[in-house]
């Protein structure tokens, strides 16, 4: 933030994304990633906090919207939404970070222990972008695919999250770390949907042991048109691991790695199935 | 230099800061140097503040994204001649050693009980993971935000 010259706050989106096509512009959200940035070419802050709309978290009949300001307590503490994801809420950082932590930046920062995408990727979530052309709607897997900045570039804003929670209706996160306001090792999220014994629909992804959450389509494979049982999910864990390199991680070694995937994985699955 | 105007612990500041400037470096230079700092990158807790009523860390807040808002720190709560049932909970229960990590601490667990009027261990444990002290073992700041909790709401019935 050396050369910043400017701190603006915008009092809607239009204005917002206006001021975002200015080179040099960077958002601020929590400010939690953004606040010890050496960026030398920030030279304008485009705060958003008098965007209140952007707080709101909207539960209307099929579909969940998380505005992009809206922090990580709001989820910890919502009541009408699925537990993987206030699980997934309540595992990031601390109190006084969740305090401020927002649902945009958990996306946009691009780091491996981001944990709120993960679970994101797992309920087959769409990120809402807004530009000075007008609002586009990113599955979550596409939006970071190729790193979140790419898909921000040219001054483009998160606006909201959306899903709808029947569609996965068996979801479920773990986050593995040495103690619990470290960063993941790994982080598990899954979502099922099964129909008379048969999966359906299947979602996995990993986050931490790779470089940036991703589904691992490997895994999904190995569940679909399969009956919801121990095997299948010990099938898809070992189909898991056959997939993903991990990241190289000074805390645990690559053995470790793999048996860490295979096992949360497995333990992932059988808890979004619930009890047999 | 960027303007900015905030309300520290009721008084009205207005001044020029440098954009990187964290509130936490702000208010210590102000004068305000019950906030610590601990590690200045969101780790310790040393550094928590109330803004706008919100319990932070002052050292990942930019200065100048606070301007036009309210902080409040330990001096809020009360001094040696007024303590706050908090402060007075603390030193009877032996949960203060050196002292370093206890102003926003007691930040941290008033914000807990207006959340939780009878907060649960776990709700207490919860509301205080972001604050590390390496004296004390914690297990006394339980019970003293506990008692402090007991103590408020009967003050509250009178
Ligand atoms: C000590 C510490 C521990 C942490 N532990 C964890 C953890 O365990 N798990 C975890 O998931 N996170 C953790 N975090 C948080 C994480 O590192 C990021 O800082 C956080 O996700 C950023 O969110 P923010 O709202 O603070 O964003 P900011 O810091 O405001 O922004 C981060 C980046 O995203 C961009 N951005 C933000 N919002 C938008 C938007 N709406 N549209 C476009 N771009 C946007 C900003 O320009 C910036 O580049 C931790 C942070 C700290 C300091
Ligand atoms: S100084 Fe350590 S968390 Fe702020
Ligand atoms: S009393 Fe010394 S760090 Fe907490």
């Amino acid at each position: 933030m050396i050369n910043v010259e400017k701190f603006v706050r915008p009092a809607s989106v239009d204005a917002a994304v206006a001021l975002l096509q200015e080179t040099g512009s960077v958002v601020l959200a929590g400010g939690t990633g953004l606040s010890l940035s050496k960026d030398p070419n920030a030279r304008t802050v485009v705060d958003l906090s008098d965007l209140h709309d952007l707080r709101r978290l909207e539960v209307t009949g099929e579909r969940v919207r998380l505005g992009a300001l809206v922090t990580m307590t709001q989820l910890r503490h919502a009541k009408e939404l699925p537990l993987s994801l206030v699980a997934a809420a309540r595992s990031i950082g601390s109190t006084p970070l969740r305090n401020v932590i927002t649902v945009g930046g958990e996306l946009a920062r691009g780091v491996y222990w981001n944990d709120l995408p993960v679970l994101l990727l797992a309920l087959d979530a769409v990120v809402e972008v807004t530009s000075a052309a007008g609002v586009e709607r990113v599955p979550v897997a596409a939006f970071l695919a190729d790193h979140p900045k790419r898909a921000l570039a040219g001054g483009k804003l998160v606006t909201a999250v959306e899903f709808s929670p029947g569609f996965l209706p068996m979801n479920a996160y773990i986050k593995y770390a040495r103690t619990e306001v470290d960063y993941a090792i790994c982080d598990v999220a899954c979502g099922l949907r099964v129909e008379g014994g048969v999966i359906r629909e299947a979602r996995v992804a990993l986050g931490a042991i790779v470089p940036l959450a991703r589904r691992v389509p490997e895994a999904e494979q190995a569940l679909l048109g399969q009956p919801a049982t121990p095997e299948t999910f010990g099938m898809a864990a070992k189909a898991a691991v056959g997939a993903v390199e991990p990241r190289p991680d000074f805390r645990v070694s690559r053995e470790y790695q793999r048996q860490l995937i295979e096992a949360l994985v497995r333990r992932a699955l059988e808890s979004a199935a619930g009890p047999a | 230099m960027i303007p900015i105007q905030m309300e520290i612990n009721g008084q009205t500041i207005e001044m020029e800061v440098a954009p990187d400037l964290s509130l936490l470096d702000l208010l210590r230079a102000v004068g305000v140097d019950s906030v610590k700092k601990g590690c200045g990158e969101g780790d310790c807790g040393a550094c928590g503040v109330l803004l706008d009523g919100v319990y932070v860390k002052s050292c990942l807040i930019l200065a100048a994204q606070a301007s036009g808002r309210r902080v409040e720190t330990v001096e809020s709560l009360g001094n040696v001649e007024h303590p706050h049932p908090l402060q007075t909970a603390f030193v009877e229960a032996g949960a203060v050693q050196c002292g370093f990590c206890i102003p926003s601490m007691l930040l941290a667990a008033r914000s807990v009980i207006e959340a939780h009027p009878e907060p649960t261990v776990e709700q207490i444990k919860e509301g205080l993971d972001g604050n590390l002290c390496r004296c004390t073992g914690y297990v006394k700041q339980i019970e003293a935000v506990q008692t402090a909790a007991r103590v408020m709401k009967e003050e509250d019935h009178e």
